[in-house]
């Protein structure tokens, strides 16, 4: 156990807490900006790894169609459904696992950020001690032993305390709301009435708990976060458009020109269904990324009804 | 983005530091034969100390449910009071005797906004004890009567004040989280110099030979003309901030950084020698008639000759405890404050309290010998 929390403190903790402090001490003894300057690294730093999760999410989901067949067409034998399921991910290239792999590099990033902002914000005598010992002496070059106890006011928040009402609740409705436009972006639209039932409780569920959530945190982790969900936003934008969401709230369940990847399917293996998307994906996004926006307000797919409505 | 979004909330929801109540650092003091220490409980402690090993629970501050939430510094022990700066913003006074308030004693309010400002600073009695006078996160050095509770006078520095003030010269000395050290005219109040160092300061002053020494966040000792403020001469060989106080003997005077090192200084500021500790020094040192002892926050108590920075002995059985609380010895010409020796010379007696609730007091001579131990959260000896 010792072994662990000596590995998380090289590994994880000091890393960021140094970054942190270096950062603050740069940006004017600003800690809203070294937050802000910090998120932004630490998700270039985890760009590669967050591309390939939105890749992965998106194969998988493209995948489901041919997921169900297989599961229809050899119902009651698990052992060949399971094969056949295997078979069919090795020629999309897609690893089940994938989606939970830049995860798992991911959430060490998150959980120690969060008790690293805890520790240098947190100023009583407690925390200031311990944050001293964690300081590389390398670093003595810059003021980082000066600096402390470091400044937590941002903004009018400190971003070391929770936030009194109502300030509490606008942070938590950007956390929220940042969170929802997110998730939204990355949702894949589906006929299938049960996944559209999970998707909508998942899309509205995880921000109302995590605003509400947030609200007893220290400040600054919220300031965090949003800032890591519209980074989060700007790259999805970049690789499938705005996608899915909009329209924000659909009425009517999506168009059968939808369903078309299903029927087409059938003739086709899961690599080349995947590509076939992949492409169709980038001439939309090129097309439209040549209209002005009124243009594109006038070639906007409608729900409900078919492209080809002749 | 669920995995995370669980573990970011499983881990607020269960960390032991998010909003961590702060309990202070179980300071321990003694006289009359009776030591004190603010538990981090929330209680002052009374423990009869007749010196033969044995010590009992004389009383407790508040009684019952009760709690004043702790204290960092050491309480300060009057004729009749004891007066201890608390982690819940308030001063008390208590009767050394019956351990309540009472007619004698009394309880003021130093911050301003309790829910978020504490009392770090310890408190400094006057000569006469006529004046009580301690710094607050309200950034506020407060003076107040004794004898009532009374604010005489406060002023305000630039941020928070932790550094308990030291008085001499009819003067009262403190630094600041402004990385200022003041100089103050005890009767008012009235600022006489200020001082910018480096860094944040939180350690106590000590004034010696004229002079004012005092440790900053910046990692150096400033001495400074206890006049009229002018440096002296700056020692910058630490590698980490200064937090305890000072201590002088008749020619060193002894910082202690939390790169865990002891420099000894002579009255120019010259290194003398340099003894390393092994781990982060928090806690104020005392000087015994055997030598200097100082507390490592690894839990190790060094006994250090004075000249030669030589070890004498070393006591680590309060490890893996921590140590940041600052030390107490009873002053070397006890008679003059009419204390008596009971059991055994206290004035070889050095008192230390660790952060897992235990009081030792230990006596210094050829070595460093535990005299007794008692564990303040079960109310009894040590096991």
């Amino acid at each position: 156990m010792e072994i662990i929390n000596t590995l998380w403190t090289e590994i994880i903790i000091r890393p960021m807490l140094n970054s942190l402090v270096v950062l603050y001490v740069i940006f004017f003894n600003n800690m809203g900006i070294a937050i802000i300057v910090f998120t932004i690294l630490v998700r270039l730093l985890t760009l590669p790894l967050t591309l390939k999760q939105v890749r992965q999410m998106r194969s998988m989901n493209l995948l489901q169609p041919k997921m169900r067949e297989i599961q229809e067409r050899f119902k009651g034998d698990r052992a060949r459904v399971s094969q056949e399921t295997m078979r069919m991910y090795r020629e999309a290239g897609v690893s089940p696992l994938g989606c939970l792999g830049p995860l798992v590099v991911q959430m060490p990033i998150l959980i120690g950020l969060f008790r690293v902002l805890i520790q240098t914000l947190f100023t009583n005598p407690d925390d200031l001690v311990g944050l001293s010992e964690k300081l590389y002496s390398w670093l003595a070059f810059l003021p980082i032993y000066e600096a402390a106890p470091l400044n937590p006011t941002f903004l009018g928040m400190n971003l070391g305390a929770a936030l009194p009402m109502p300030g509490s609740l606008i942070l938590a409705f950007f956390v929220g709301g940042s969170t929802w436009v997110q998730q939204k972006m990355t949702m894949m639209p589906t006929t299938d009435p049960r996944q559209q039932s999970s998707q909508n409780m998942m899309l509205w569920m995880m921000p109302v708990f995590l605003g509400v959530f947030s609200m007893g945190w220290p400040s600054g982790l919220p300031l965090y976060w949003i800032v890591s969900n519209l980074i989060g936003v700007s790259i999805q934008y970049f690789i499938t458009g705005w996608g899915p969401l909009f329209p924000l709230f659909p009425k009517a369940a999506p168009a059968p020109a939808l369903d078309q990847p299903s029927q087409r399917s059938q003739d086709m293996t899961s690599e080349e269904m995947v590509e076939d998307e992949s492409s169709r994906t980038n001439r939309t996004n090129r097309r439209r990324s040549r209209r002005t926006g009124a243009e594109r307000a006038r070639h906007r797919p409608q729900r409900g009804r078919g492209r080809n409505t002749k | 983005m669920l995995l995370s979004l669980i573990s970011v909330i499983a881990l607020g929801a269960c960390s032991p530091d998010l909003g961590s109540s702060i309990q202070g650092w179980s300071p321990a003091v003694a006289g009359d034969g009776v030591a004190y220490v603010a538990t981090q409980e929330g209680k002052l402690k009374a423990l009869i100390d007749d010196g033969t090993g044995v010590v009992s629970v004389k009383w407790n501050f508040p009684a019952g449910e009760e709690v004043l939430g702790g204290a960092f510094n050491s309480p300060v022990v009057g004729k009749e009071l004891i007066y201890v700066a608390a982690v819940d913003g308030n001063l008390y006074a208590v009767d050394k005797e019956s351990g309540t308030i009472g007619p004698k004693g009394w309880k003021s309010s130093l911050v301003q906004d309790a829910e978020r400002q504490h009392l770090v600073s310890g408190p400094v009695v006057d000569a006469d004890e006529s004046t009580i006078l301690v710094g607050s996160d309200d950034q506020h050095l407060y003076a107040i009567d004794a004898a009532r509770g009374e604010e005489k006078w406060k002023f305000k520095a630039g941020d928070k004040i932790w550094s308990t003030p030291v008085i001499a010269n009819e003067m009262v000395y403190f630094g600041s989280h402004d990385r200022n050290v003041y100089a103050l005219d005890l009767a008012t109040g009235e600022l006489k110099w200020q001082f910018l160092t480096g860094g944040a300061i939180v350690a106590r002053p000590l004034v010696w030979r004229d002079m004012v020494l005092i440790g900053s966040f910046d990692r150096k000792l400033y001495a400074l003309d206890a006049e009229n403020g002018t440096e002296l001469w700056t020692f910058n060989g630490a590698n980490n901030w200064i937090w305890a106080g000072a201590v002088a003997g008749d020619s060193f005077v002894f910082a202690l950084s939390m790169d865990g090192h002891v420099y000894a200084l002579d009255r120019l500021g010259n290194l003398q020698w340099d003894y390393d500790a092994g781990s982060s020094l928090v806690a104020d040192p005392v000087i015994v008639p055997r030598g200097l002892v100082v507390a490592s926050r690894g839990g190790d108590v060094f006994l250090i000759d004075i000249t030669a920075g030589t070890l004498i002995n070393q006591y680590s059985d309060i490890k893996p405890a921590e140590i940041l609380a600052p030390l107490f010895a009873l002053p070397i010409a006890d008679d003059a404050l009419g204390l008596t020796s009971v059991g055994g010379n206290q004035q070889d007696s050095v008192f230390v309290g660790a952060e897992d609730g235990t009081v030792y007091r230990i006596q210094a001579r050829s070595g460093l010998n535990r005299v007794w131990c008692f564990d303040t959260r079960e109310d009894r000896a040590c096991s």
